[in-house]
């Protein structure tokens, strides 16, 4: 394949890629995010009865349908960006406490989760700015428990748990993106339409 | 634009000069007056490039002073351009890619500065050349896959494009650039036209990659086109793994494929291709894409042969149109398909020899497998019948035959049929699921064989590895409804394949060995009945024989040679012989004759006789040539009949000599035996009184040698007359010369009647004296000799008291002819001690008196073998020498004149 020009694109197709985009990644990552937790109960030999709790780590309110579309992207977005903050914290913790080791496929698939979260959270950035222009702040770590257990049988669980809360978000985003472009279209036909009006009244 | 553009260069470069005085180390200042600027610089090649020499520091040197060099050349003055009295441009075209110093130099001077500072007046700088970069060009990049990932080893490669050189060599970025995305692009440097650059930790699925090459070196850079797609654009995967296939006996023209693919469906969808072939061909037939466009993981592949096995391969790439690569095929998988009834007839032919009886041939029926025989043929069914019988009998029995274990052909039946006889033969063939439909072919009578036309104008020739056939359709008002090509090797099966009604050109299918002649036939088949056939010989590769002709001599001749030479076996031809060339060589040049290829015999011509020729012969091929051993023969000394004609000629000869001779022996009988048998005078008859200087002396010739007196006799066959007859008295006194070197006694006549060895002696004492005075010294020296040469021999009888005193009575005979008077005396004297004796000069006496004569000295034996043998040889000798020189004869002219007085 030799070299080609970059072919341009509109604005309602860009969107539409985007969200089209953001699915799919989300969608690889839930698939390597289950595996990331299929081999840590393997390489923890953790049981089916071995549960973490309901509450979240992640402190943002789910997504409604009542929201309008920024204002879900935001909260999707502010949660992965939190789910990284903890990716890379577990991971950190997992490797100071549990010593490097060598790299087998759990680490490789712990990076490959963390990175592919890493993707996701351009994308959602990308949609966010693309669905309201507005900037999207970082959302402070402040109150996450980000320092995690120093007990190694609670360590572990934390891990899990992290693990469990990536998942969940990596879902929900698949959710809120799976909806999006009908969202999308409507509100642009809304904002269109009430821009309209505006100049009308002018 | 360009003025421009060469102002502000010149600007700048006055600034940078105004810059350098001040910004120079006080060290370069102190070492050196000259200062070249730009200083190393990277030259674009076919640009000019404009350097300034400056001086430093020194007054006694001006710009005049100054010269350029490039590479050891001093550059024409025309390039300078002297800035002012310290300052000197040059302007050199770059044209050579090697990195040359240019130097500025100073003049020499006889000045005391110039002679103290002469390493100082000197500046230089190395001009490095190089090509302005080009934009790289068809930039491709792939990532491949690696296990169930795709690798984040990114890579790509690119075509260079234009020129680079050793010293401003061109490298190379490639960047990729992960969108969206904030961070920086990749980086990867290299030297090369292709690397690779590793995508972080995970393969960026899903989002968009752009890639670009910078190009760049001391003179510039430039990026190529930037290629920006989806990241599953530049995926490549593996074939997928774990192909099985499977035959179900229910669809015996079906088979199905299962796979499977380590790539999970989320991270890349993938689209499949599969393609198959019949095991043994070498076509593949792919399924249409359309067919196996979705993300499936098995396809069943229909309308099959039954019973053959297929090869299969299933390759995959990315499904989102236009993305991707298609893998590489995955390995081949052989599945046969199960079996079916026979579909097609099977192939019946017929082998014709001839029979073991007269007016009979044998006629075996050959067949084999249908070509859509959808199974294991197991049998044949044959019956074979008579036209006539079936008008009789109805059908007969069926016959099965299994088929042949061995090779493809099998052998039905073999019968032996009457010429005048025909015959029909069907068959139908049996496989584990049923029979096929029947095939038949009827065998003619022989007469009627011919009625049927062969094809025409058959050809046979090897096309790219085959063995093609075309003809003509026969000239005949039936139809043909097919074609048998048959073809057979001496000593091997008959193969054939059968060609449709329109064929006329056709390969043969079957597989044929290189090197090896093939009589190969076509036969048109009007409904069954076979036609006459129309045959060739044909090589598919032809090469040199394996081996050569034997060549011998057959005949030879003096000047002309027959060779014959073997003709090479079949199997050992490997081609047809277009010629053979006939070398031969007599040592020196090696002349060579090409003849026709059904030759077996030269004859050689022009030979040298006597002469040994090496020869040998070379048969070839289109393929090659092949040359045989030496074989060496020599030409006969004479030709034919050339022998026999000298033996002829030299036998006429001889019987010419012998008859002429005989002749001769016949009408010169007289002068022969005056010559071998000369009358010898009586010394009886011989008075002193009669013998007188004036009485002419007979021509005495002399009588020791027969061949002597032959040569006598030719000159007197010549000039008989003049010697005997005319000129008798020259010829008297000539033969006193000869006596007298003949060293004869001159008594006798004889060598035998004296001494040789006392008249050798004798003459050689007194020859200067023999020549002048004439023979009263010849008989005066025999004198003295002669009692010598007998002494001690005591006479016993009377007649050797004779003979002595004839010698003895020479001696006063010599005497008398100088004083007659005197010679009575002692003519009277000599008689009283011996008996006297006839002089032998005298020719007068008869021949009785000559018998007589020997009657008295046979008894005394005077002439012993040994001396007879020893005198004869130089007498011959002088004879020879005598004979044919004419000038002792002159010589003696002048004594006769002399000697006459006397």
């Amino acid at each position: 394949m030799a070299a080609r020009r970059t072919r341009g694109m509109t604005g309602s197709d860009l969107s539409r890629a985007t969200v089209a985009r953001a699915t799919a990644i989300a969608e690889l990552l839930r698939y390597e995010c289950s595996i990331l937790l299929e081999l840590y109960r393997k390489k923890e030999s953790f049981t089916a009865d071995v549960t973490v709790t309901e509450s979240r780590l992640v402190s943002v309110p789910p997504p409604s349908s009542q929201l309008e579309t920024r204002d879900k992207l935001w909260c999707l977005h502010s949660a992965l960006l939190q789910c990284r903050s903890f990716l890379e914290r577990a991971i950190a913790k997992e490797e100071e406490q549990l010593g490097g080791g060598k790299k087998g496929d759990y680490e490789t698939q712990r990076k490959m989760v963390k990175e592919r979260l890493t993707i996701l959270l351009i994308n959602t950035g990308e949609l966010l700015k693309t669905a309201g222009g507005v900037m999207v702040l970082t959302p402070s770590s402040e109150g996450l428990e980000l320092d995690g257990p120093t007990i190694l049988f609670e360590l572990k669980l934390w891990i899990y748990r992290i693990f469990e809360e990536v998942d969940y978000w990596t879902k929900t985003a698949i959710t809120t993106l799976q909806a999006l472009p009908s969202v999308i279209a409507k509100e642009r036909a809304r904002t269109t339409r009430v821009r309209s009006m505006r100049s009308a009244r002018r | 634009m360009f003025v421009v553009i060469m102002v502000c260069a010149r600007v700048l470069q006055l600034l940078a000069l105004a810059c350098l005085g001040s910004a120079l180390p006080a060290r370069v200042e102190a070492d050196y007056y000259l200062m070249v600027v730009p200083q190393s610089p990277v030259l674009e090649m076919g640009t000019n490039f404009t350097a300034t020499c400056v001086i430093i520091n020194t007054s006694e040197v001006t710009a005049d002073d100054l010269y350029w060099t490039l590479a050891g050349t001093t550059v024409p003055k025309e390039q300078y351009t002297k800035i002012n009295g310290s300052a000197l441009n040059v302007t050199v075209p770059i044209t050579s890619e090697k990195t040359e110093w240019l130097m500025c130099k100073c003049k020499k001077k006889n000045t005391l500065f110039f002679i103290h500072n002469e390493g100082k007046l000197i500046h230089g700088i190395d001009l490095k050349k190089g090509y302005v970069p080009e934009k790289p060009e068809n930039l491709s990049c792939v990532a491949v896959q690696q296990k169930q990932y795709i690798s984040t080893n990114f890579s790509c490669e690119w075509q260079t494009v234009g020129r680079q050189t050793a010293t401003v060599p061109t490298s190379y970025i490639l960047y990729t650039a992960v969108l969206p995305g904030s961070g920086q692009p990749y980086k990867e440097p290299t030297q090369k036209n292709n690397t690779q650059v590793k995508l972080g930790d995970t393969f960026p699925h899903y989002m968009t990659l752009e890639v670009w090459v910078e190009a760049h070196n001391k003179l510039g850079k430039i990026e190529s086109e930037h290629l920006k797609e989806d990241s599953g654009w530049f995926v490549k995967t593996d074939p997928p793994s774990d192909v099985k296939v499977f035959s179900e006996n229910s669809f015996p023209t079906s088979l199905l494929i299962n796979w499977t693919h380590l790539i999970p469906t989320i991270r890349l969808k993938l689209t499949y291709r599969i393609r198959y072939r019949q095991n043994g061909t070498q076509n593949w037939t792919d399924v249409p894409l359309g067919d196996t466009a979705s993300n499936i993981k098995s396809f069943r592949l229909q309308d099959l042969q039954p019973y053959q096995e297929y090869e299969i391969q299933v390759s995959c790439k990315n499904s989102r149109e236009g993305h991707g690569y298609w893998s590489d095929w995955s390995t081949i998988v052989t599945k046969r398909t199960p079996e079916a009834r026979p579909t097609s007839k099977p192939d019946l032919w017929r082998v014709i020899a001839e029979g073991d009886r007269k007016n009979e041939r044998r006629v075996k029926f050959i067949c084999k497998d249908p070509v859509l025989a959808n199974g294991r043929i197991v049998s044949f069914d044959v019956k074979i019948q008579d036209p006539k019988d079936k008008v009789r009998n109805g059908s007969l029995e069926w016959k099965n035959i299994p088929r042949s274990s061995q090779g493809k052909i099998t052998d039905l039946k073999q019968i032996d049929l009457a010429d005048q006889k025909s015959v029909r033969v069907y068959i139908n063939a049996t496989n584990s699921v049923g029979k096929s439909d029947e095939a038949s072919l009827f065998i003619l009578a022989k007469a009627r064989e011919s009625e049927l036309a062969p094809v025409e104008e058959l050809k046979v020739f090897p096309h790219r590895g085959q063995l093609w056939l075309e003809w003509k359709p026969p000239n005949s008002t039936k139809l043909v409804s097919e074609y048998v090509v048959e073809w057979w090797v001496e000593g091997a099966q008959i193969d054939w394949q059968k060609e449709k009604r329109n064929t006329t050109r056709t390969a043969i299918k079957g597989h044929l060995d290189k090197f090896v002649c093939y009589n190969v036939s076509v036969y048109p088949i009007y409904n069954g009945w076979i036609g006459k056939p129309a045959r060739k010989e044909a090589y598919l590769e032809q090469g040199a024989p394996l081996e050569a002709p034997i060549v011998r001599l057959h005949k030879a001749g003096r000047n002309q040679a027959t060779l014959n030479w073997t003709e090479i076996s079949r199997g050992s031809r490997r081609g047809f012989i277009t010629n053979y060339t006939i070398f031969y060589t007599s040592g020196t040049e090696v002349h060579n004759i090409t003849v026709p290829a059904n030759t077996a015999s030269y004859t050689l011509t022009s030979l040298s006789g006597n002469t040994k020729y090496d020869t040998w012969i070379k048969a070839s091929t289109i393929g090659g040539s092949k040359i045989s051993f030496n074989h060496s023969f020599t030409t006969l000394r004479y030709a034919q009949g050339e022998m026999e004609l000298i033996v002829v000629g030299v036998s006429l000869g001889f019987l010419f000599i012998v008859v002429m001779t005989m002749l001769l022996c016949v009408y010169k009988k007289d002068v022969l035996k005056e010559n071998f048998w000369p009358q010898i005078p009586d010394p009886g008859e011989s008075t002193i009184g009669n013998w007188s200087p004036d009485y002419p002396l007979k021509a005495e010739t002399p009588r020791e040698n027969g061949l002597l007196g032959i040569s006598v006799l030719d000159v007197d066959v010549c000039d008989g007359k003049c010697v005997f007859e005319e000129d008798k008295a020259s010829l008297s006194l000539k033969k006193g010369k000869y006596l007298s070197e003949e060293h004869s006694s001159g008594i006798g006549g004889s060598s035998c009647m004296s001494s040789p060895r006392q008249s050798v002696s004798d003459s050689d004492e007194g020859g200067d004296m023999a020549d002048t005075t004439a023979s009263t010294v010849q008989y005066s020296s025999v004198v003295p000799a002669a009692p010598s040469g007998y002494k001690g021999q005591t006479p016993n009888s009377q007649p050797q008291q004779a003979l002595f005193s004839r010698s003895e009575s020479t001696q006063p005979l010599l005497d008398c002819e100088e004083n007659p008077d005197v010679l009575q005396q002692e003519g009277s004297r000599q008689s009283q001690r011996s008996p006297p004796r006839p002089p032998r000069c005298t020719d007068g006496a008869d021949p009785a008196g000559i018998a007589e004569q020997q009657e008295l000295l046979e008894p005394l034996d005077f002439c012993p073998l040994g001396e007879d043998s020893e005198q004869a040889t130089p007498v011959d000798g002088q004879a020879a020498d005598w004979l044919p020189a004419p000038p002792p004869l002159s010589s003696y002219m002048p004594q006769l004149g002399g000697y006459r007085p006397q």
